[in-house]
C-alpha cells in the first residue's frame, strides 16, 4: 500500500515539476532552450549580474572587479558569487550557452524551492502537501515573475537556501545535522546575504524554545558546530560580509514603495481566498492543540511577517522576498483546501488529493498566467551579434563610444561589450538627476554632426574596496582615481564631458530605434564618418554598424568643428 | 536486493523521466541537449547531495532524499567551487572534480556510520 503511495507521489511531482518548468521557461523560451542571445534580461541588474559570470567564465577570476567596468585593476569583488560558478559550471557540462545556463537555473532552483518548501510540509501531513502544490503555479505568474526578467537571480538562489536552511533546523537535533545547518547558512551567505540574515534569525527564534524544552547542553556544543562550520565556509569572504554590513547600516534601508512590480496578496486572485481561509484556521488549529507542531508552520509565519514587515517601512527591498510567497504560503493554502474539505464532510477518494493541486495549477496557468511578450532589452539575435562582436574583437587599448541605443538606458546592457565604453549623454535619462541636455538636443534636431559630443565613460559604483590585506579592506573612490566628476559641477556630472568624436577607435551604433529621429541622426554619424577613407565599416547587420578609425584625431566630420 | 541498489535504480528511472520531461517542455530542443542537461543537474547537484544524504537514510525517505539532496548538492557544490576558485582551480574542470570529491566523501562517511552502528549494534547484542 505505501509502495503504491510512493508510485503516485513521484508521478505527482514529476508532473507538477513538468508544469512549472512549462509555466516558468518553457512557454517563454518557445520551448526551445537554445536560444541563440539572452533572452529575458529586461532590466539593468540583469546585465550587471549576467556580467559577473561572464567575467568568471572567461578569466577564472571571482576575487576582483572586471577592469572594464571600473577602469582600475584589483579591486576587491564584493557581491557573492554563488549563483555565477553554478552558471558556469553547468554552461560547462550541459554545452548550454552561458546565457540559457543563467536563465534556466534560476528556475530550476525556483522549483526545487517548491519541492523543499513540499517535503517541510509533508512532514506534518502529506495530503495538507499534496494540496499546498496546487499554489506553485503563481511562482511564474505576472508580478511574481518579476524577479527572473529583473536580474535577481542571486536572491532567487538565496530563496532557495533559505528554504533549505530552514528545513535543516527543523530537524536540527538529528545526528550531524547542524554541520549541514552551517553549510546551508554559508550558501546562502554566498548567493545573497539578505536571505542568510533571515535564515540566522530563523534559526535563533526556533533554537531557543528548543533549548529551553530540552534543557541539553550539547545543543550549544552543535550550535557552535555549526557556525564554526558557517565561518570556515565563507572564510576569504567573511572580511567583505562585515565591510558590506556596516556600509548598508550606514546607508541606510530605501523606504517606501518597492520601485518595481512587486507582488501584492491581491495578486493570488480566488487563490487568495484559500490561503486566508488557511491561515485562520492554522492559527486555529495551533491554539487549540497548544501550538503542537507548529516548527511546520514556523516558515510561513516568520517569511509573512518579514514580507509584511514594509508597512512599518522596513525597506523596500523586502519587497522582493514575496516571489517565494507561493512556497512560504503553500501550507496555508493546502490546509485551506484540507479545512474547506473536512468542514463540507465530503468523503473523497485518495487520489482526489493528487488530482485537486494539479488541477489548482492547470486552472492557474489558463486563468492568470501568460508569458512575457518581451524578449528584453537584447531584442534580438542581430543586436546581440553586435555587441558581441565587440566583444571579441576589439582591443583592449581600444576607445570605444556607443551612441544612442534604445536599450543602454539601462546602462549595465554596456558591460556587455566587454570592454570599458564611452556613451553618449542622449543615451542617459538623467531625469532624476536634472542634466542639461539641450546641446544634445538640438544637435539631433538639427540633423548636424558635430566633432564634440558630450560622453561619459560606463563605470559600476562610485566607490569600491580594495584588499590591504586578508582581512583588511579599504575604500577606494574610482572617479577621484580617474579624475573624472561624479557631481553635478556647470550643468555636468557622472563623468560627462566633452569627448572628440574622432579620437574613438570604435564607433557602435544602433540602426533601428523606438525614436526613429535617433536611429535617422546615428545613421548620419555613420555616414559622415565613413566618408572619410581612413574609417571602415567593420560590422554591419540589421541592427549595428560598427566602424573603425584608422587614423585618430583627424578632423572626421568635414570641418564641423563645433 | 540491496536498500543501494534498490536507491540506483530509483535514481536510473528519475533520470530518464526527468529527461522525458524536459524533452516535452523544450519539444524544439534536440533530445542530446538535453540529455546532457539533465547529465549536468544529476551529476553537479542530484548526486553529490543525495551520497551525503545517505548518512540520513534511516530518517529520510527517497523523495525526502533525493530532493533535500539536491538542494543540498546545489549549497555543497557552489561553496566549493567558490573556494576552489580562490585557490586558483580551473572553473572549467570543477564540474568533472567536485562532484567526485564530493560523491566520494558521501560514499566514505555513508561507510563509516554503517560501520560505527553496526559496532553499537553488535555491543548491544552482547550486552
Amino acid at each position: 500500500m505505501k509502495k503504491k503511495g510512493i508510485f503516485f507521489e513521484s508521478w505527482f511531482l514529476l508532473i507538477v515539476v513538468g508544469l512549472l518548468l512549462w509555466m516558468g521557461i518553457g512557454a517563454y523560451y518557445e520551448h526551445d532552450i537554445n536560444s541563440s542571445f539572452p533572452k529575458g534580461f529586461v532590466a539593468t541588474d540583469s546585465f550587471y549580474k549576467y556580467n559577473r559570470a561572464v567575467y568568471l567564465d572567461m578569466t577564472g577570476d571571482n576575487k576582483y572587479v572586471p577592469e572594464y567596468l571600473v577602469g582600475v585593476e584589483g579591486l576587491a569583488q564584493t557581491y557573492p558569487y554563488l549563483l555565477f560558478h553554478h552558471t558556469v559550471l553547468f554552461k560547462d557540462i550541459s554545452g548550454l550557452e552561458l546565457f540559457n545556463s543563467h536563465f534556466f537555473l534560476k528556475i530550476f532552483y525556483t522549483i526545487m524551492a517548491g519541492l523543499m518548501g513540499y517535503i517541510f510540509i509533508r512532514r506534518y501531513n502529506k495530503y495538507v502537501a499534496l494540496l499546498s502544490s496546487g499554489i506553485f503555479g503563481f511562482l511564474f505568474i505576472g508580478n511574481f515573475y518579476t524577479g527572473f526578467l529583473f536580474g535577481w537571480g542571486p536572491q532567487i538562489m538565496g530563496s532557495l537556501l533559505l528554504v533549505g536552511s530552514m528545513w535543516t533546523m527543523i530537524h536540527f537535533t538529528k545526528p550531524h545535522f547542524h554541520y549541514l545547518l552551517g553549510i546551508f547558512i554559508a550558501a546562502t551567505m554566498l548567493a545573497h546575504i539578505p536571505e542568510a540574515l533571515f535564515a540566522g534569525l530563523f534559526c535563533v527564534i526556533l533554537f531557543v524554545p528548543l533549548f529551553i524544552k530540552k534543557k541539553d547542553p550539547k545543543l550549544i556544543g552543535k550550535g557552535v558546530l555549526a557556525l564554526i562550520t558557517f565561518l570556515v565556509s565563507i572564510l576569504f569572504y567573511l572580511p567583505i560580509l562585515v565591510y558590506s554590513l556596516l556600509a548598508n547600516i550606514a546607508a541606510g534601508t530605501a523606504s517606501g514603495g518597492p520601485g518595481f512590480p512587486a507582488p501584492m496578496f491581491n495578486h493570488f486572485g480566488i487563490y487568495g481566498i484559500i490561503i486566508a481561509i488557511g491561515f485562520i484556521a492554522s492559527v486555529m488549529l495551533l491554539l487549540s492543540k497548544k501550538c503542537q507542531n507548529w516548527q511546520y508552520f514556523s516558515m510561513a509565519f516568520f517569511m509573512g511577517a518579514i514580507t509584511f514587515s514594509v508597512i512599518f517601512d522596513t525597506g523596500a527591498r523586502m519587497y522582493q522576498n514575496r516571489f517565494f510567497w507561493p512556497i512560504y504560503f503553500a501550507i496555508f493554502f493546502g490546509y485551506g483546501i484540507f479545512t474547506i474539505i473536512k468542514f463540507t464532510k465530503i468523503k473523497i477518494n485518495t487520489k482526489l488529493y493528487y488530482l485537486i493541486p494539479i488541477a489548482c495549477i492547470l486552472i492557474s496557468s489558463i486563468w492568470y498566467f501568460s508569458p512575457p511578450t518581451s524578449n528584453g532589452l537584447i531584442v534580438n539575435e542581430e543586436m546581440w551579434d553586435g555587441i558581441t562582436w565587440v566583444r571579441d574583437n576589439a582591443k583592449s587599448t581600444d576607445k570605444i563610444l556607443i551612441v544612442y541605443g534604445d536599450s543602454y538606458n539601462q546602462h549595465a546592457i554596456l558591460s556587455m561589450f566587454g570592454h570599458q565604453v564611452h556613451y553618449t549623454d542622449w543615451n542617459y535619462i538623467p531625469n532624476n538627476i536634472g542634466y542639461d541636455l539641450s546641446e544634445s538636443v538640438n544637435k539631433i534636431q538639427q540633423g548636424v554632426v558635430t566633432r564634440y559630443y558630450t560622453a561619459r565613460p560606463f563605470i559600476h559604483g562610485k566607490t569600491n574596496p580594495i584588499r590591504t590585506s586578508f582581512f583588511g579592506l579599504e575604500e577606494f573612490d574610482i572617479w577621484q582615481h580617474l579624475g573624472l566628476n561624479y557631481e553635478k559641477v556647470d550643468g555636468k556630472g557622472r563623468g560627462f564631458k566633452q569627448h572628440d568624436l574622432c579620437s574613438f577607435d570604435v564607433v557602435v551604433m544602433d540602426k533601428q530605434s523606438q525614436i526613429p529621429g535617433l536611429a535617422e541622426y546615428n545613421l548620419k554619424m555613420r555616414n559622415e564618418l565613413i566618408a572619410n577613407p581612413y574609417v571602415t565599416e567593420v560590422f554591419s547587420n540589421g541592427w549595428h554598424s560598427i566602424l573603425r578609425n584608422e587614423n585618430l584625431g583627424k578632423n572626421c566630420v568635414g570641418g564641423k568643428n563645433v | 536486493m540491496s536498500e543501494t541498489m534498490k536507491d540506483i535504480k530509483r535514481l536510473g528511472y528519475t533520470f530518464i523521466l526527468v529527461i522525458m520531461v524536459l524533452k516535452i517542455v523544450f519539444y524544439n530542443t534536440n533530445i542530446l541537449t538535453l540529455g546532457r542537461m539533465s547529465i549536468g543537474i544529476f551529476w553537479l547537484f542530484v548526486l553529490p547531495g543525495f551520497s551525503i544524504m545517505e548518512l540520513w537514510r534511516n530518517s529520510f525517505d527517497f523523495i525526502e532524499r533525493i530532493i533535500a539532496g539536491t538542494v543540498l548538492g546545489i549549497a555543497i557544490v557552489g561553496l566549493l567551487s567558490y573556494n576552489a576558485t580562490l585557490i586558483n582551480i580551473s572553473i572549467h574542470i570543477q564540474y568533472i572534480i567536485l562532484p567526485i570529491i564530493v560523491i566520494g566523501v558521501g560514499f566514505i562517511l555513508s561507510k563509516k556510520c554503517k560501520k560505527s552502528s553496526s559496532k553499537s549494534l553488535g555491543k548491544e547484542h552482547s550486552t
